[in-house]
């Protein structure tokens, strides 16, 4: 139930007269209310709603961008609606620019955005600490569902965080690029529009941008995460520069990868589509036969990542780090073991 | 001006606002939000030692929408390593169980035993000890408004994963659940729900309303509403699960007798033969005013009171009966017999004579009951064990509370002469009835003019639909009303309608062929349609209610199901041409106020016809073959719906 739209929105509105504003601001002894309104107000002139021409493809051909320099600057996910190299960028005051793609980070999935301005702008720091745990409170500000038109206020979601994880999902039979650290909120921020959104705290500092949509690989359901502000700095201070991104790392080629009879193990074979990986046979002298492994024995897991069926088996293998021994939990009846797999083919 | 001033001239307005503003937040005290965010924190540290990580090995958590391999998080509840869990991930039974501890330690699992009513597992560790158990709030201290934490650890096993709420009702799901309204998915399916202080509520569990058993309600995840279950009062239920009981919901096997669940006392229309109710002698018309001495005003509070037992808890019923009052005891089961309706054996007809309303017998079923105690076409039926009879509605009302293998006694009148027969019922057979002795009424009504054809428009939708209506002779039967739901590609035939005339007029039916709304073919939207045509007709043409039936356009079009499973209220006679039941299409249980035969056109010898047939009769609907689907054979088995 993702697109649900019955969203706890405090869409607090930006149509606030000046006086009444500074009025409310000299009166502390009511923190909630007020605090929350300034901060709408503040963060809201550092978000924009992003138009683009994916329209013609029937895609949702908008999302939301954040300011990251005072010269104009926007930070946003990459995706389809940003195709044409040219966007259309709507202020929170519902002024409008034509905003250029400058760069693009393939692994990250940002993209920079420029629209010229004449005076600073307000814009989001990366360089300041934060502090987040499970449990911090945060506010998604982000255009959902397009809702917000004009020169309307884009909506503000509250919720928690619910957890610090690597972000493993997939989104139909591509993953993520990204495999890092990533801020789980429970704010419903997986929806259409969402995609280039900030997630901040409860003072208004920058926790994170809001990714595109993804489904959790661990649990099936979609999931709604920021990438976090410690892992955009260094990307958007090179995008900034126009530097071109590092390349991606080796660990990318898999082709040459042990495979799980070079380590000696012979599975029972893939008969429903969630086989348990028993053990069906163990090589003589292999790497698994020296390490103890037997017939019968349940591999739970490999290189501390839990295996809870013979594909998963095959896949983390073909992840596994080369040139390192492979550790692997297995259990013998009722007797939880670990133990340490060679490199098949190293000199011994 | 142009689009760069006015982008200076607000960019200007707004930074001296801010300014001004942001000097005077300057150390301001900790906000309520800053404060309810660190108690947040302190309460998730305070259980986190208690939330585990469950892998299971070898096990799908293939539920509806959401279909992956991953972790499932657990509560531990007690020091010796017993682990409450939701069934989310059990559905296929997992190869090995491993759960991690906060600590990081990983110990395998057994699996102990299930609470199916709940949706709870619970699992043992091996060889723990001295694990941390969290504190349970009492039940007093949990209301709807105060803050519900959801924790899990799903997406690592490093730390616990939050989502923050409230809880939005208590007392829900036949009183078996608090819902709350943070994320509930199967990222904190299993884990514990705790208050502001870090005290247990519940564990999180993927209920649903509606739902029987199985982890059904994950459609509903990260929607605003979840549900856990409380733990205040679970611990005699937690005593029999480690004792290796399964715990299922427990049925008392009474339906009610009016359809207003704040009807007031619950008033009981029929009690389920075999049943635990009528193993306690429980009957018609008694009313049911409390369980266990908690008063259960309304059949609601009668069914949020129950909701809280299972099988084999037996409970106290005060029941009313005419001027007594009495209490019984009552042990519950797990599974009912399905409800099978009864028979006399014969088809009836109103016969209205100048002294009064008379019920004849139009035709007896060969072989049936009603010939095996010698009863015969013509007869009047006067009573029904000593019950005045005189409608058919009369008499079919009688038969509909009686179970098949009772005997009845029932007074005939034939030739001025009045006899008592006692006839034990039978099961209502669907077969298709071969008329064999007496004046079947199709053979009266064969004689009258055709009658007809024409199309019907119901007001605010566009498609007409081709009907046709048989003639309206002196003195014949009231009308039955087929509806054969057409394919929706086919442009509107009137050829189509034609081949049902003959046999319409003959078995007194009107035939309504109506197409979708839509070109596209039948879509959920064309219940609606379909539903107020039907009831239209039905209005309009005072149409015989026991002969209404619906029949589908093609094999594999679900639409026929759909529309009878929606409108159980109104179809009495279901003609399927498929032979296999869509995929998710779950069958209802027969119900006595919703009588229904099932004819599957399809072949006979098919083994997927067999099924289907045996799959109906498990959930106590009669079912038979037509052999093929002429419009002679089903025009002729609709007519004889009304067979009692």
């Amino acid at each position: 139930m993702r697109q649900s739209l019955h969203l706890s929105t405090l869409s607090l509105g930006l149509v606030l007269g000046a006086i009444s504003f500074v009025r409310a601001a000299a009166n502390e002894s009511l923190p909630t209310g007020d605090s929350l309104r300034m901060l709408n107000l503040q963060t809201q002139t550092k978000i924009v709603k992003i138009f683009g021409v994916g329209g013609l493809r029937q895609l949702e051909a908008y999302q939301s961008g954040v300011f990251v320099s005072a010269e104009g600057h926007i930070l946003t996910a990459q995706s389809l609606v940003l195709d044409e190299g040219e966007v259309t960028v709507v202020l929170w005051n519902g002024a409008r620019a034509t905003g250029t793609i400058l760069t693009v980070d393939p692994l990250m999935e940002l993209a920079l955005v420029k629209i010229d301005v004449e005076e600073p702008m307000e814009w989001f720091r990366l360089d300041e600490g934060v502090s987040v745990q499970p449990g911090t409170r945060v506010l998604a500000f982000a255009n959902v569902f397009g809702i917000a038109v004009y020169d309307e206020p884009v909506s503000m979601l509250q919720g928690v965080v619910s957890g610090i994880v690597p972000l493993s999902a997939r989104r139909g039979a591509t993953g993520a690029n990204y495999t890092g650290k990533v801020y789980v909120v429970d704010a419903a921020t997986n929806n259409p529009g969402a995609a280039g959104g900030a997630v901040v705290d409860m003072s208004g500092n920058f926790l994170g941008l809001i990714g595109k949509e993804l489904r959790s690989e661990a649990t099936g359901a979609w999931i709604n995460y920021a990438l976090p502000v410690s892992a955009l700095r260094e990307p958007v201070e090179r995008m900034i520069k126009g530097e071109p991104p590092p390349a991606t790392s080796p660990s990318d080629t898999s082709a040459d990868q042990p495979t799980m009879a070079d380590y000696g193990i012979v599975l029972i074979p893939d008969v429903i589509e969630r086989t348990p990986p028993y053990v069906d046979r163990v090589v003589a002298d292999s790497p698994a036969d020296k390490a103890g492994v037997r017939p019968d024995d349940l591999v739970v897991s490999i290189g501390g990542r839990s295996v809870a069926s013979r594909r998963d088996f095959e896949r983390l293998l073909a992840a596994s780090v080369q040139g390192e021994p492979l550790e692997v939990a297995i259990l013998r009846g009722k007797e939880l073991l670990h133990v340490s797999l060679k490199q098949p083919g190293n000199l011994e | 001006m142009n689009r760069r001033s006015i982008i200076y001239a607000s960019a200007v307005g707004v930074s001296c606002v801010l300014g001004c503003a942001a000097g005077a937040a300057a150390d301001a005290p900790p906000t309520l939000q800053m404060l309810e965010e660190a108690a947040v924190r302190s309460a998730i540290e305070q259980v986190r030692p208690a939330v585990v990580r469950i892998d299971l090995i070898g096990s799908a958590a293939a539920d509806g929408d959401l279909q992956a391999s991953g972790p499932t998080s657990g509560l531990i509840v007690t020091a010796e390593g017993h682990v409450l869990t939701s069934t989310f991930g059990f559905a296929t039974l997992p190869a090995s169980i491993l759960v991690t501890l906060d600590d990081g330690r990983q110990l395998p699992a057994t699996l102990v035993a299930t609470d199916h009513s709940r949706q709870l597992v619970l699992l043992k560790l091996e060889g723990a000890t001295e694990l941390p158990v969290q504190v349970i709030a009492p039940l007093s201290e949990t209301n709807a408004g105060q803050w519900a934490i959801a924790v899990g650890r799903a997406l690592s096993a490093d730390g616990p994963n939050v989502s923050v709420g409230i809880v939005s009702a208590v007392g829900r799901l036949q009183g078996r659940a608090l819902q709350i309204d943070a994320s509930i998915s199967p990222a904190n399916y299993g884990g514990p729900l705790i208050d502001i202080s870090g005290r247990i509520l519940g564990v999180l569990t993927p209920l649903a309303p509606d739902s029987s058993e199985g982890a059904s309600g994950t459609d509903w995840y990260d929607s605003g509403i979840g549900f856990a279950v409380p733990l205040a009062d679970y611990k005699p239920s937690l005593i029999r699960l480690q004792s290796g009981e399964d715990l299922h919901r427990g049925l008392i096997g009474i339906a009610f007798a009016s359809d207003n669940a704040m009807e007031s006392p619950a008033a009981i229309g029929s009690v389920r033969p075999r049943g635990p109710a009528a193993a306690a002698g429980l009957r018609s018309g008694d009313r049911i005013v409390a369980i266990d001495r908690v008063r259960t005003d309304t059949q609601a509070a009668f069914r949020r009171q129950l909701g809280r037992f299972y099988a084999n808890d037996s409970i106290v019923l005060a029941i009313e009966r005419e001027k007594s009052s009495f209490e019984v005891n009552v042990t519950l089961v797990s599974e009912l017999e399905p409800f099978r309706h009864a028979a006399l054996g014969i088809r009836p007809r109103d016969a209205s004579t100048s002294e009064a309303a008379r019920v004849e017998v139009a035709h007896v079923v060969p072989g049936g009951p009603a010939s095996a105690a010698k009863i015969e076409a013509g007869d009047m039926i006067e009573r029904i064990d000593d019950q005045i009879v005189s409608t058919s509605d009369d008499l079919a009302a009688a038969v509909q509370l009686r179970t098949p293998g009772e005997t009845v006694k029932l007074n005939i009148a034939r030739r001025q002469e009045s006899i008592g027969h006692s006839v034990t019922l039978a099961e209502r057979s669907a077969e298709l009835y071969t008329p064999e002795n007496g004046t079947t009424p199709g053979e009266q009504a064969s004689a009258a003019p055709p009658g007809e054809t024409r199309e019907f428009n119901l007001p605010g939708y566009a498609t007409p639909c081709p009907l046709y209506v048989p003639s309206d002779a002196q003195d014949a039967r009231p009308l039955g009303l087929l509806v054969v739901l057409q394919s929706g590609s086919d442009a509107i035939d009137p050829e189509a309608l034609r081949r049902w005339q003959e046999s319409a007029e003959q078995n007194r039916l009107m035939v309504a062929m109506p197409h979708p709304q839509e070109s596209r073919g039948w879509s959920a939207r064309d219940i609606d349609y379909v539903r107020e045509l039907m009831r239209t007709l039905v209005e309009r043409h005072d149409i015989d209610r026991r002969r209404v039936a619906i029949a589908g356009p093609d094999v594999s079009n679900p639409i026929t199901l759909t529309f009878w499973l929606a409108n159980r209220e109104l179809v009495r006679g279901l003609v399927l041409g498929s032979a296999e039941l869509p995929a998710g299409v779950r069958l209802p249980e027969n119900e006595a106020d919703r009588p229904c035969l099932v004819l599957v056109t399809a072949d006979a010898a098919d083994r997927k016809t067999v099924k289907l047939i045996e799959q109906f009769h498990k959930v106590g609907f009669a079912a038979a073959t037509g052999g093929d689907s002429s419009p002679e054979i089903i025009a002729g088995w609709v007519d004889s719906l009304d067979r009692m």
